[in-house]
């Protein structure tokens, strides 16, 4: 089998138990500053489109993906269009498939509950760490590490912003937006090493932006890492070749 | 139905459909034995190719604070840890706004 681009090779890279629950919280902080103005942003929003906090909370407590409850709020109205609003949210977060797909065979030795349940917590930041740092087995310290923060600090954060409301004014000043950003060109630089790395982001940024361009978001991200992914699977080279000829 | 029934009802649906593309690749791809390389490839793409088609429109088509933010973190994350990244990116940023960038 060719070997797999996993950016740290060892196994249980980043640690298990409490050390790597630690090291998972340390690495999952900084992201934690761009999540603020997210989820203020999105109270404050639901709050103005007439949701109540009951329904501002559940909605971050079951979806737990800011994006989409964006999208969500977007096309919100009373009564709420139901099947519009639930694929506009399958179009949002399909790309949590891709992740599961790939995140799943480092979790091969999690027993079949604890992966149910870890992958409620599936979000990107954590995906992106378990992907740059966790090696080819996940510890679940590691894992459970990034999770709880990120998902009591989402629901703190909703909290305050569906309390709080129109006091908190327009975040967008202060450039807190930009953490994700700043975050995501941090990851994706930390895949440069990957087999293709180069191919795959000119790829996915020419399909992106044209999707974002012709067809809209959020499109743009499936039909960018689309782009991406078929690019990747064309130039696998070496063995290859070889393997899917006898296949 | 009344209005409220109805947005809580939406509510868990939207829920139950995040959660399935949660655990949806993986009971998917659980079912094969030995991958084929060129989905290994592919699979291994997975990671650059989302979070790229994510930010290229951030990045390229937000405004030129954001174009310059992102090429001031992407210098700092080829030597230093995240978060100087982040600090070192956000406050320029902000400035270019102030500016009216």
């Amino acid at each position: 089998m060719q070997v797999t681009a996993t950016d740290t090779p060892e196994e249980n890279a980043t640690g298990t138990g409490w050390s790597g629950f630690r090291r998972g919280v340390r690495d999952i902080m900084p992201v934690m500053i761009g999540v603020v103005p997210f989820g203020l942003t999105y109270a404050v929003l639901a709050a103005e489109k007439g949701l109540s906090f009951n329904q501002i909370m559940l909605k971050s407590a079951l979806m737990f993906a800011g994006a989409s409850q964006f999208v969500a709020l977007e096309l919100w109205s009373f009564p709420p269009p139901f099947w519009p609003i639930l694929l506009a949210v399958l179009a949002v977060n399909f790309r949590h498939v891709l992740y599961s797909a790939t995140m799943g065979r480092k979790m091969r030795h999690w027993p079949a509950a604890g992966r149910l349940f870890g992958f409620f917590f599936l979000v990107d930041p954590n995906y992106a760490f378990v992907e740059l740092k966790a090696g080819k087995k996940l510890s679940a310290g590691y894992y459970f590490g990034l999770s709880l923060p990120m998902y009591s600090g989402w629901l703190v954060i909703t909290a305050i912003g569906a309390i709080f409301g129109e006091q908190i004014g327009d975040t967008r000043v202060y450039a807190l937006d930009f953490v994700f950003a700043a975050y995501f060109t941090y990851i994706i630089l930390g895949f440069r090493n990957r087999p293709n790395a180069y191919p795959v982001v000119i790829a996915s940024a020419v399909g992106g932006l044209a999707a974002y361009f012709l067809i809209g978001p959020p499109w743009h991200i499936a039909i960018g890492a689309s782009a991406g992914i078929v690019t990747a699977a064309a130039l696998a080279r070496g063995p290859t070749a070889d393997s899917e000829a006898a296949t | 139905m009344s209005d409220s029934a109805q947005a809580y009802l939406l509510i868990v649906a939207l829920g139950l459909a995040t959660y399935a593309t949660r655990i949806g690749g993986d009971l998917i791809l659980s079912r094969f034995g030995k991958l084929n390389p060129r989905v290994e490839a592919a699979l291994d793409s997975i990671p650059i190719a989302v979070m790229t088609a994510l930010l290229a429109p951030i990045a390229l088509a937000s405004g030129v604070a954001n174009v310059v933010g992102v090429i001031v973190a992407g210098l700092i994350s080829l030597k230093f840890p995240m978060h100087y990244a982040l600090i070192g990116s956000v406050p320029v940023v902000a400035a270019l706004r102030a500016f009216g960038f």
